[in-house]
């Protein structure tokens, strides 16, 4: 037998979105008003984790849509973030460094933790830039 | 003396600034189905524990179980749990040898008594005063014991520490048995498989610097985060399971169409880990998604349950013959029993 | 590590069970069929081809005596959808055939698993009704004894725990599949010793009570 002797099945065209997109919106809308209100800083949705077809994650996208700001970080591994259409919902993907795909999440919140330089690293270019300045 | 660094500062030396840990930690929370607002938490404790000490005792093993971890397929984001943990002892990886090598063993120990994390690959022969694997003129059991005595917790890799694996298979030459059957007064941690995922290892090892204690396990000792469900469950096949639509060869119709494998002997409904989930190399595929039905590799015993190949609802019946006895003695007991009720019909007859 | 029930359910409970089945039922066929038969002194009213009036009798009775219909045929629906319900997945759920195929060397086409546990639960819900109308009527009721009751628990337990195993309702795969094999062990056991036995004596008895009945002109 040949590898052409074993039939290809297509895959049968994918069927239209679940509920999912839907219920995930909701929950981002309750988030967001978390957030409005002062009661929370910062919330997150993995979307690594869940269940979403292809229809489904499309739905998603298309639903949030594309907002003004996006932005690639290189560290340890791609990072990509881009705020949506809905202000203040933004979407985070991870990569490892073998460019395989690692964390998928929405971060609701002003700007995202990625994008922020942590006060300890700040602190530690005190030093070093200071190191440099006395070297010179 | 100098107060010891926080992991964040030492890595930040190597200029591994704080997003890594955010997106380590960002990938942890999703493949322990832990809650997402949870990981910049975690990459702060993460960032504020020392480095942790790690001993690692390779028994009566194959070495498999070090390969997979190694294969965390660097570079990957799971392969850096090496920059968070110092692996103060491991045979197969330390530069060091003989002398030397139990040497830094013993400093390590030392200077972390209390608080190392001891990892074990491979069973312990008990029998004949576990003769059958030694290393620098100890048995097993007493380097188990003797490191265990310090450690902060005991993660079991693989089959074979967790339950006794391949050396424990019929008829068990050496008497081996898992750790958590010798060590039973410090907290350990099974990770099963032959060998275990790289990503259960790592995520296990991850979450003990995290939260600074082993995560919730099942009865058999297991993290439910990982062996939670069983492959079945999560199989991308299950609905031809459901549909009836079974592969009864390897090279038949249904196999090539990529049928339900149960009829084949996969043994996923008995079969708690990770691999329909988290997959393997890379998240590339796992055995069922390759045309093999699951060996159960995972489970206690289970090289000696069953063929691989016999479906889960076959049973061990015994044989044709052990029935055709069985029938015969009825028909003796049934023939015996009519033979006297006819002769109790006479007796009456007779005396009527 | 010990021996699972699950291993147990699937080795040495299974050998027992099938030995005891074996053994029961040839003990029982060959135990009553070398009863001496009663003797019929009356004079025979028929004579010739009273066999023929045996094996009318076993399909006539397949439906109710058209006199008595109205009042029992509710009776023999019911036994009827769980009977062939039983049989349905008993025979046609891939992993069963899977098992008997392991014993008899040979397979059958089998049904989709939505199929199967459609018909075990409409046999769940026809086992129940047969038992509350059992207990609700008062001369079924004062007729009955351990042995019916039993009988309708050895043979509700196995398609009970079979949908408990495959409704992922118990986290336990493994318990609830050792338990579910245990209770098909139980009706292995149990069926040589008791009413259940009626499944081998049926046919049996209505030809012999037919052919009794016709040699004294009788009717079937």
């Amino acid at each position: 037998m040949s590898l052409d002797d074993i039939p290809i099945q297509i895959a049968p065209p994918q069927e239209g979105p679940s509920e999912m997109p839907k219920a995930l919106l909701h929950e981002v809308w309750e988030l967001l008003q978390a957030v409005c209100a002062g009661r929370s800083v910062r919330e997150r949705i993995d979307l690594h984790g869940l269940p979403l077809s292809p229809a489904d994650y499309q739905q998603l996208q298309q639903l949030l849509g594309r907002g003004e700001v996006s932005a690639l970080i290189e560290a340890s591994g791609r990072s990509e973030v881009f705020e949506t259409a809905v202000a203040g919902v933004w979407w985070l993907r991870d990569f490892g460094a073998d460019e395989r795909l690692v964390a998928e999440y929405l971060e609701i919140t002003a700007l995202p933790l990625m994008l922020m330089t942590h006060h300890d690293d700040l602190c530690a270019a005190v030093a070093l830039l200071q190191q440099q300045l006395s070297a010179e | 003396m100098k107060k010891a660094d926080t992991l964040g500062d030492e890595l930040r030396r190597q200029g591994i600034s704080r997003r890594t840990f955010l997106k380590f930690c960002a990938a942890m929370a999703t493949s322990m189905a832990l809650p997402a607002s949870m990981a910049p938490v975690m990459a702060d404790a993460l960032a504020a524990t020392r480095r942790q000490s790690v001993i690692w005792l390779s028994f009566q093993e194959c070495t498999g179980c070090t390969e997979s971890i190694l294969r965390s397929y660097a570079p990957s984001i799971e392969s850096l749990i090496f920059d968070f943990i110092s692996l103060d002892y491991h045979h197969t990886l330390q530069a060091a040898a003989g002398r030397a090598a139990e040497d830094a063993r013993d400093q390590a120990m030392q200077e972390n008594w209390g608080k190392y994390l001891v990892i074990v690959d491979g069973s312990i022969p008990l029998k004949d005063g576990g003769i059958y694997s030694t290393i620098d003129g100890h048995t097993n059991l007493e380097t188990l014991e003797t490191v265990a005595a310090g450690a902060a917790a005991l993660i079991s890799v693989g089959t074979c520490a967790a339950y006794g694996g391949l050396p424990m298979a019929r008829p068990n030459p050496t008497g081996a048995v898992g750790v958590d059957e010798i060590i039973k007064d410090k907290p350990v941690i099974n990770l099963p498989g032959c060998p275990p995922i790289p990503e259960v290892m790592t995520g296990t090892i991850a979450s003990f610097l995290t939260f600074g204690r082993l995560p919730e396990m099942d009865r058999l000792g297991r993290p439910v985060a990982f062996f939670g469900d069983t492959i079945h469950d999560r199989c991308y096949r299950r609905p031809l399971y459901e549909r009836g639509k079974f592969a009864r060869g390897f090279d038949d119709e249904g196999a090539r169409k990529g049928w339900c494998l149960y009829a084949l002997g996969c043994k996923g409904p008995i079969t708690y880990n990770a691999c329909a989930t988290i997959k393997w190399n890379q998240g590339q595929s796992f055995p069922i998604q390759s045309g093999h039905g699951c060996l159960g590799c995972s489970e206690p015993r289970f090289w000696d349950k069953d063929s691989f190949y016999k479906p889960l609802s076959a049973t061990h019946w015994g044989n044709a013959a052990g029935l055709a006895a069985a029938a015969a003695a009825g028909a003796a007991v049934g023939a015996g029993v009519a033979v006297l009720s006819r002769r109790h019909q006479d007796t009456i007859a007779k005396g009527e | 590590m010990s021996v699972t029930l699950l291993d147990f359910a699937r080795g040495p409970a299974m050998q027992w069970a099938l030995i005891i089945f074996v053994f029961g039922m040839v003990w029982r066929l060959v135990g009553v069929w070398g009863l001496r038969h009663k003797a019929d002194h009356s004079q025979p009213r028929v004579t010739q081809g009273v066999w023929k009036r045996g094996l009318r009798a076993v399909f006539v009775r397949v439906l109710p005596y058209p006199e008595f219909a109205p009042k029992v045929q509710g009776q023999y629906w019911i036994s009827y959808v769980f009977h062939l319900g039983f049989f349905i997945v008993l025979l046609f759920f891939v992993p069963h055939i899977l098992f008997f195929e392991d014993i008899l060397g040979f397979g059958w086409p089998g049904l989709p698993n939505n199929v199967i546990f459609f018909v075990g639960g409409i046999t769940v819900a026809a086992l129940m009704v047969a038992l509350i109308k059992r207990i609700l009527n008062p001369v079924t009721r004062m007729m009955s004894n351990f042995d019916d009751y039993f009988a309708w628990f050895v043979t509700i337990a196995p398609v009970v725990t079979g949908l408990l195993v495959n409704a992922n309702l118990i986290p336990n795969y493994e318990l609830m599949l050792a338990i579910h094999i245990l209770s098909f062990q139980l009706l292995l056991i149990y069926l040589p010793f008791g009413k259940l036995m009626h499944g081998f004596w049926l046919m049996v008895s209505r030809w012999t009570t037919a052919v009794r009945f016709a040699r004294r002109g009788g009717l079937s």
